[in-house]
């Protein structure tokens, strides 16, 4: 009998979670569009703020890229950079997004010389720019897929050249494979960021007493290296190096 | 144990005090050094952090109507009365965008836990020229001010295309330094620089200003309303600095820009100028009497056109050069002349522009040559070459006009056919996409965005074909072992039974459990040995002789010396199944721990 009272209670429960989910999901839907009335009119900071509140709960390709539109509109190049590179991490093959990140880096004031390295890995893996990391992690899957059947069916079936088919797939899956990884080590590991104030002085160490090195502009892309309590240590494209204050900047 | 009870209670109030003490102590106020500032000016904003540790810096509000600038940290330690106390300062320059009345939202920090933050803060930010203009000028000259820029277009409604000429001026009375200046971004025109900048006095009610102006030809790309932006001059103006010059009793006596410089009785002050915003309103080429081939050739131009030779051979090659040279958009400049016709092979070279910027606007020459190669002789005349283009100041359409000389074309002194190859003489004219204005694309507005979906469908497909392939190929694994196992299990159970078999049926055979017969024991003897062999070789053993079972050891790899005891111990086996047999129960035990020897020792061979 006491199973038959909890039953009606568990539906209900169940029920009310549905529905808080699906109340979230319109709620996002809504403000979503809402936004975008907004960013039609012109109204760009109303826009902002409601696509940043949904990102928070759904971090889409999408909607960094609207965040990134909305920030270009109000002239804050750096910040717009920071969310078209988030948005790019999702969505790498976008054409309008890859047409307005250029176009954005074009407004940084800041132009710096690219002092290129060997990047054997660049070229090892050049599809990894094109790809997102789900997208290489599903081809390595596949590639996993494929080499675990052909040794089911080298189990059951002695043909000659077998062991050459094992060991090129394996090579194929070990070299996706380590794409992937170094895919997931460029997105999670490797912190970039850009500057998001008109004139920021980049110091010689942590200390704002200390020597100004250089001086950067809002727009300018750099990669960290160390963080020490309010300040990070930054490298520029062509290697010049230094420190700024952590609130002039965004960390993509 | 009242006393006790009153010393715990002084003590926790005590505690509790101090605690509440530190916790009060931290706080965070922010401060302007001016509530009204103009868009002239700039204000510093002051975060001041009071006793908060090393919380780290406070969190700015946000400043979407200035340009922020960091302007470095102070701090300061004091001990009064034993009491320790540490604040640090946060400066940063704000620099209006545009005017009016904004309110600086709190400034949030968090200090042990507790979140900090400040009163909002409002600054009036007003157009230059207005009365907190006038009292941020610099000292002695109140009523004219003493530095502004302006900028101004030669013609505010030109014709789409039209050459216009803006100049950006600063006029100053003071000396400046450090000056960077960033021109609007032109949206919608050609730009065209005009040379360096030239610098001038000019006279203003009464005053003398330092001029310095920069000129640009502009070409509107499109008819309609075109705005364009201030023009924005940051500097560190020089002013004096007169309440200190007041206190000073030989102020008078070395009021002279060198004393000044040299006593310094100087001071920069950063200023952000900006011009004046534009609006033009262009107006689209008329329609009508729009001539044919009219290239949107805007202002005034003359053309020229000459042959390089007047006589030549059939087959030879002559140049007509074509020269449109004026005021105006010269780039855009394309007469139509010389079509292919049966009496030439025309070739085309490149054009030739050349600018010349001056200060009352761009004037230029472009120059087109075609290479003509007549195929028959004879007097050939050549159509006249037209250029229309559209003359702003008499608002109407004219057409230039120049004509080349008769050619007179002798027979070839070579009687060859004349073979050509080249360009299609019909193929249009390939000219590259020019860029009238850049903007990024639109925001994404499907409700699709928000779909979170498809990446998690394609991580959940990624596991899948990590776990299922995996799961299969290892069934796929111990199914193929247990079917091996299956179909040659007998052989291997027998091979790995031999040893401990035989062991089993030597104790059996041993006096102790009752076999006396001795013909009996050597017979048993026989079939253990030849059994366990078999086993092991997996053969048939009971139907070998002594010497086929040592040479089956041999070939298994056994030494010669094991394998002769073997068949010398399976020889007397046999031999005792007939003679004699053994006479005392220690000569039983002594036959079973020989074989029971040789067949450890083969056990570790085979």
């Amino acid at each position: 009998m006491k199973k038959i009272i909890f039953l009606p209670l568990a539906i209900c429960f169940f029920l009310a979670g549905f529905s808080h989910a699906f109340g979230e999901e319109k709620n996002s839907i809504n403000l979503f569009l809402e936004a975008n009335r907004h960013y039609e009119k012109g109204e760009f900071e109303k826009a902002l703020a409601l696509y940043k509140e949904v990102a928070d709960a759904k971090p889409t390709g999408p909607l960094f890229y609207n965040i990134g539109n909305c920030y270009f509109r109000l002239g804050q190049i750096g910040n717009s950079l920071a969310n078209y590179r988030r948005a790019l991490r999702h969505e790498p093959r976008d054409s309008d997004l890859l047409a307005n990140l250029q176009y954005a880096r074009q407004e940084a004031k800041d132009e710096i010389e690219y002092k290129s390295g060997l990047r054997i890995l660049d070229y090892l893996f050049f599809w990894n720019d094109d790809m997102a990391l789900r997208e290489i992690l599903l081809a390595s899957a596949l590639l996993y897929a494929v080499l675990m059947l052909s040794a089911v069916v080298c189990l059951f079936r002695k043909f000659e050249r077998r062991n050459l088919l094992l060991s090129t797939l394996a090579a194929v899956f070990i070299l996706f494979a380590s794409s992937a990884g170094f895919k997931c080590y460029q997105d999670y590991y490797i912190v970039e960021g850009t500057v998001t104030h008109r004139e920021v002085s980049v110091h010689s160490s942590n200390d704002i007493n200390s020597v100004v090195l250089f001086q950067l502009h809002d727009g300018t892309e750099f990669r960290v290296l160390d963080r020490r309590g309010d300040w990070i240590e930054i490298e520029l494209k062509d290697n010049k190096r230094g420190w700024v204050a952590r609130n002039f900047v965004e960390l993509i | 144990m009242k006393n006790i009870s009153i010393i715990l209670f002084l003590f926790l109030i005590l505690f509790t005090s101090a605690a509440t003490g530190r916790v009060e102590a931290a706080s965070l106020t922010a401060s302007l050094d001016r509530e009204q500032i103009t868009l002239e000016d700039q204000a510093v904003y002051t975060l001041t952090l009071k006793d908060a540790g090393d919380a780290g810096s406070p969190i700015l509000p946000p400043l979407l109507d200035f340009h922020v600038q960091e302007a470095g940290t102070s701090s300061q330690v004091s001990i009064i009365n034993g009491s320790f106390s540490k604040s640090v300062q946060y400066n940063y320059v704000l620099v209006p965008k545009k005017a009016g009345k904004f309110s600086i939202g709190p400034a949030t920090m968090n200090c042990n836990g507790q979140t900090l933050k400040n009163e909002p803060l409002e600054l009036i930010v007003q157009e230059p020229g207005s009365a907190v203009s006038r009292d941020n000028a610099t000292q002695g000259n109140q009523d004219q001010r003493y530095i502004f820029a302006k900028a101004l277009v030669s013609k505010k409604n030109p014709y789409e295309n039209e050459q216009i000429i803006y100049t950006f001026q600063l006029f100053r009375r003071v000396d400046v330094a450090n000056a960077n200046l960033d021109l609007p971004r032109f949206d919608g025109f050609w730009t065209e620089d005009l040379g360096r900048q030239t610098e001038f006095n000019q006279n203003i009610d009464g005053a003398e200003y330092h001029v310095t102006e920069i000129r640009k030809a502009l070409f509107p790309l499109k008819p309609g309303k075109l705005g364009i932006g201030p023009a924005m001059l940051q500097c560190d103006v020089i002013v004096q600095d007169r309440g200190r010059r007041q206190r000073d009793p030989f102020g008078q006596f070395f009021d002279d820009p060198f004393f000044n410089q040299f006593m310094g009785r100087q001071k920069a002050v950063r200023k952000n100028i900006r011009s004046n915003e534009l609006e033009l309103d262009v107006q689209p080429l008329p329609a009508d009497g729009r001539p044919k081939g009219f290239e949107k050739l805007v202002g005034r131009f003359s053309l020229s056109a000459s042959l390089e030779k007047e006589e030549l051979e059939v087959g030879g090659a002559n140049t007509a050069t074509v020269v449109v040279e004026g005021n105006g958009n010269i780039r855009d400049a394309a007469p139509q002349f010389l079509a292919d016709s049966g009496d030439f092979k025309i070739y085309d070279d490149k054009p030739e522009v050349q600018v010349n910027p001056s200060k009352d606007g761009v004037a230029g020459r472009k120059v087109f040559k075609k290479a003509l190669v007549p195929l028959k002789e004879g007097q050939l005349s050549l159509p006249d070459i037209q250029v229309p283009y559209f003359d702003p100041d008499a608002k109407e359409y004219r057409i230039l006009k120049a004509s080349l000389k008769p050619m007179r074309v002798l027979p070839s002194s070579e009687k060859e056919e004349m073979k050509f190859v080249g360009k299609e003489p019909d193929a249009p004219e390939r000219e590259k996409v020019k860029v009238l204005g850049k903007d990024i694309f639109p925001i994404h507005t499907g409700a699709d965005s928000l779909d979170e979906r498809p990446s998690r469908a394609i991580m959940l497909i990624a596991e899948m074909l990590f776990v299922l392939p995996t799961v299969v190929f290892l069934a796929s694994f111990f199914l193929v072992r247990w079917r091996e196992k299956r179909e040659s299990g007998a052989d291997i159970y027998k091979a790995r039974t031999a040893f401990s078999s035989a062991c089993r049926k030597l104790k059996a055979l041993s006096p102790a459990s009752g076999t006396n017969n001795g013909r009996e024991f050597f017979s048993g003897a026989l079939k253990i040995l030849k059994d366990y062999i078999g086993d092991k070789l997996n053969v048939s053993g009971r139907s070998l002789t002594p010497s086929e079972i040592g040479g089956l050891l041999r070939e298994r790899g056994v030494d010669g010396r094991t394998c002769k005891a073997a068949v010398e111990l399976l020889e007397r086996c046999e031999a005792g199944q007939f003679a004699s047999p053994l006479n005392a129960e220690r000569d039983t035990y002594g036959f079973l721990n020989e074989i029971q020897s040789l067949i450890k020792e083969l056990e570790k061979i085979i």
